[in-house]
């Protein structure tokens, strides 16, 4: 990865006192092995006389249940949840009961709060449609759903790119690395020329951008608002300690929205509007013009007043409505059934097409997000609490999202590619941790979890009740990727053999695997290659990136066609002295990281190829970009090579994308250029 | 760590085997002892944050989605565990930043310079010193530490900026005394 010079410094400076940094025996690996093994031993005598005298294997299996709640699928009434709060002591009242309830498992709500570790964000595309409405076909950001726009750090309009990328800047003597938005014109493709440049590192903006969406005339930048000083503002008599606020400066500093901005004219971005919500983890969705914030915001208990919503209602603030860190209305304040953590989904809408439109913001009080899924008709949320996942539906119909249902699967869900909305039902894959039955020897029955994972498919009817689901796919292993067709499911599981199941939805009560195939290694990202056949990415035994191709033309038996290591293309070409380099793409996990054209045969993505063999007792790290073609005959090959020496930074940016018959490639500060049938290089142009 | 064997001891763990939960334990310890001991400033708390920690973390193996993650896994626990013990202390009204003396002997000059250092980072907001720590000591990167404490990476990587700065100043402050 990128090395920060500066930690690195660090880093070298303080490990020289590690030697001087040592434990007492308290935590010697022996001594934490004895204190292990006595809490077993107790909270087994506390558990039952049944399991005294059986083997310890066993009793250490039975521990395990305890801590697994039982979790069938279930789904709640609608009447259940729709719970109005209307005034804001109500909800204060249910946090303090809240906070009475959890009162010995609480310290938490600082700010390290959230959903268990979560895994790498990985996903399968979509085919991303060319926008055929003008001209030329370009680049697009891999959508999942067509009509339903996602943000990208990179925006091609047909005429105009949009990125967002990194620049080092110097500062008392301090280099560090900003974010910096530029507008290349690409009116006429081969010759781009930079028409707006905006620097969001200086002191005054206070916004740290994340991604973009265009909507016609309108620029949308994305980001977290930076909010040091909130805390100076409290005012506890209880906390006045200028030492201990001094400490703190950074207490509750999410704020999660966008800046609009006015791009009809050429060459200049006029700031139109700025939105801001309470929360983190935003996701955002557009669909025709209506922008969808989605975030979760934490209660921070030490520091709720009764009579002051802002305290602990989550804000907002909008300049179209004139709101600045305003709490959301009352009447927009919903509460779950019951209240698991102490956080709030908030969820709102702005229209882009109408800047001066009040946004639209709703919250509810014990639910949160972290993946979504959204359908042209309908948004899913989901949150994961360890072993289940819920669901929340909401009908966009209206401008507001309206609550439809609510619902509950076993599992957790791997990203938004592992759910799908077909014919009013909703799909969704998850991976949880198996039951085993298993029969003591004196003959009690008792159900014991040995803590496996198995995979599941799972249909929910409009209603998020569960009609059809298929339960207990490969045990022990864990889903890599994702994807459904319409009647057919496709899931890589992944131990060490890299199965790829065809899974039958025609009947959504009765879902059934049609076929599976193995192979070494897995894919992170399946896409549609052609009607009958998938691309998949991800990597083989070794962790180095691979790209295959799978003939699902029969369910019944999945073929793979072609697979290839990146590190072998680049062998083939003679790129590199040995096939045995080690070389990876963010494009296996990061959907957004790959570039799929399909007419000109493109399937562009970046590479780290680290050369163990050139440079005596160390490696050589080269970042490149590396675009492949695919035949289902002949394979892959390496058709281009494109360096990044020459970028500036960390090259945080390291992407592809088109306008008609340019191909273009974008890292931080330089922007080049290339023909797209020869892929040979027209020209460059430092930012 | 060879990330294969430490799957397998893994879900030896899962399945409550204190043994295999110990071998893994052995592998970060000092890892984890030093990551603590730099975010608390004192060897007491840093025993107890770590202690707590694995107790917590052989209680919620099952917890552990990602056999290979088992170091970032322990970690993100230790840093909750280290957070609670900053509530506790702000709670109490116990000060913040009261380093135990490392070095008391001897002149050597990079010595003495990195435990100017270590005093430095203990000046730091405490949630910039988890995150600092996690990236310097922890090894980890900021996506990492993002997921590990749930924050949009982008906060993660301004923070260290933030850091690097902030020490810069506060070591040149101190070279100049």
């Amino acid at each position: 990865m990128n090395k920060d010079p500066n930690l690195e410094e660090l880093k070298k400076t303080l490990s020289q006192l590690d030697s001087k940094i040592l434990p007492s025996g308290k935590l010697y690996p022996d001594n934490i092995r004895e204190k292990l093994t006595k809490r077993k031993k107790g909270s087994l005598l506390a558990r039952s006389k049944i399991i005294a005298g059986i083997a310890c294997a066993a009793a250490a299996v039975l521990l395990v249940i305890a801590l697994v709640p039982s979790l069938k699928p279930t789904s709640r009434n609608r009447k259940d949840f729709k719970l109005k709060l209307n005034n804001y002591s109500k909800v204060y009242s249910l946090l303090e009961n809240y906070k009475a309830e959890n009162k010995n498992t609480r310290g938490e709500d600082w700010f390290l709060d959230g959903p268990e570790l979560v895994e790498d964000e990985v996903g399968a595309p979509g085919n991303a449609p060319g926008d055929n409405s003008s001209g030329a076909p370009k680049g697009n950001t891999n959508l999942q759903v067509a009509g339903v726009d996602e943000a990208d750090i990179i925006k091609n309009d047909g005429k105009r790119l949009y990125v967002l990328s990194g620049e080092q800047f110097n500062s008392n003597g301090y280099t560090g690395t900003g974010y910096v938005l530029t507008v290349f014109d690409c009116t006429s493709p081969s010759s781009p020329r930079v028409i707006a440049k905006i620097k969001y590192y200086n002191e005054t903006e206070k916004f740290a951008p994340s991604e973009m969406f265009i909507r016609e005339d309108k620029l949308i930048v994305l980001g977290n608002y930076i909010q040091e000083t909130a805390y100076d503002q409290k005012t506890d008599p209880g906390r006045d300690s200028k030492a201990e606020i001094a400490q703190m400066p950074y207490y509750y500093s999410y704020k999660t929205g966008c800046i609009i901005y006015d791009i009809a004219k050429d060459g200049q971005l006029t700031e139109l509007r700025r939105f801001s919500q309470d929360g983190n983890g935003a996701i955002s969705r557009m669909i025709d013009g209506k922008l969808y914030i989605i975030s979760t915001h934490y209660v921070y208990f030490d520091y709720i007043e009764k009579d002051k919503a802002e305290t602990f209602i989550p804000k907002v603030t909008d300049t179209a409505a004139n709101l600045k860190d305003a709490p959301v209305m009352a009447a927009n304040i919903a509460c779950m059934p019951a209240i698991e953590t102490p956080t709030y989904l908030v969820i709102s809408v702005l229209d882009t097409d109408n800047v001066t439109r009040a946004a639209h913001t709703q919250t509810i009080l014990g639910a949160s997000s972290s993946n979504v899924y959204c359908s042209l008709q309908n948004l899913y949320v989901t949150s994961t609490n360890f072993l289940a996942t819920d669901i929340i539906k909401f009908s966009l119909k209206g401008f507001a999202p309206e609550f439809v249902a609510q619902g509950k699967v076993n599992g957790y869900v791997l990203n938004q590619y592992s759910m799908d909305e077909y014919k009013g039902n909703f799909r969704i894959a998850t991976t949880s941790y198996a039951d085993v039955e298993q029969k003591n020897d004196n003959g009690n029955d008792s159900t014991v979890s040995v803590g496996n994972t198995v995979n599941n498919v799972y249909v929910l009817d409009k209603n998020l009740k569960t009609i059809g689901k298929l339960e207990g796919l490969a045990p022990t292993e864990r889903i890599y990727s994702a994807r459904f067709d319409k009647d057919m499911g496709y899931l890589v599981t992944y131990r060490q053999m890299d199965p790829l199941f065809a899974i039958d939805l025609s009947n959504p009560t009765a879902p059934k695997v049609l076929g599976e195939l193995k192979i070494p290694g897995f894919s992170e990202q399946l896409h549609s290659f052609d009607d009958k056949t998938l691309l998949g990415i991800g990597q083989d035994d070794d962790r180095r990136t691979k790209v295959s191709l799978f003939d699902v033309s029969n369910p019944q038996s999945p073929i793979e066609l072609a697979s290839e290591t990146l590190a072998q293309l680049l062998f083939a070409k003679g790129m590199v002295s040995t096939s045995d380099i080690y070389v990876y793409s963010t494009a296996q996990s990061s959907y957004k990281d790959l570039l799929l054209y399909r007419d000109k045969n493109i399937i562009g993505m970046n590479a780290w190829v680290y050369d163990y063999t050139n440079v005596q007792g160390n490696y050589k790290a080269i970042n490149c970009y590396v675009i492949l073609g695919a035949d289902k005959e002949t394979g892959f090959t390496l058709r281009k090579v494109i360096s990044t020496e020459n970028a500036s930074g960390y090259a945080i940016l390291n992407r592809g994308t088109y306008i008609g018959n340019i191909l273009y490639h974008i890292t931080d500060g330089q922007l080049t250029w290339y023909d797209i049938d020869t892929l040979d290089l027209i020209g460059s142009l430092p930012y | 760590m060879d990330s294969s064997s430490v799957a397998a001891w893994v879900s030896l763990a899962r399945k409550g085997d204190a043994d295999a939960f110990a071998h893994l334990y052995s592998l970060v310890y000092l890892d984890l002892y030093r990551y603590a001991f730099y975010v608390l400033g004192n060897s007491a708390d840093a025993e107890d944050a770590v202690q707590d920690a694995v107790l917590s973390a052989y209680k919620d193996i099952g917890s552990l989605k990602n056999a290979e993650a088992f170091k970032s896994w322990m970690f993100t626990i230790l840093a909750r565990t280290c957070k609670g013990h900053i509530k506790k202390r702000i709670k109490n009204r116990q000060p913040l930043n009261d380093p135990q003396p490392l070095i008391t002997e001897g002149f050597d000059q990079q010595l003495l310079q990195a435990d100017t250092l270590r005093r430095a980072i203990l000046t730091l907001p405490p949630k910039s010193r988890i995150i600092l720590l996690l990236s310097i000591k922890g090894g980890f990167n900021s996506a990492d530490i993002g997921k590990m404490l749930n924050l949009p990476s982008s906060t993660v990587r301004s923070t260290l900026s933030r850091c690097c700065t902030k020490l810069k100043e506060l070591l040149k402050e101190d070279s100049h005394e």
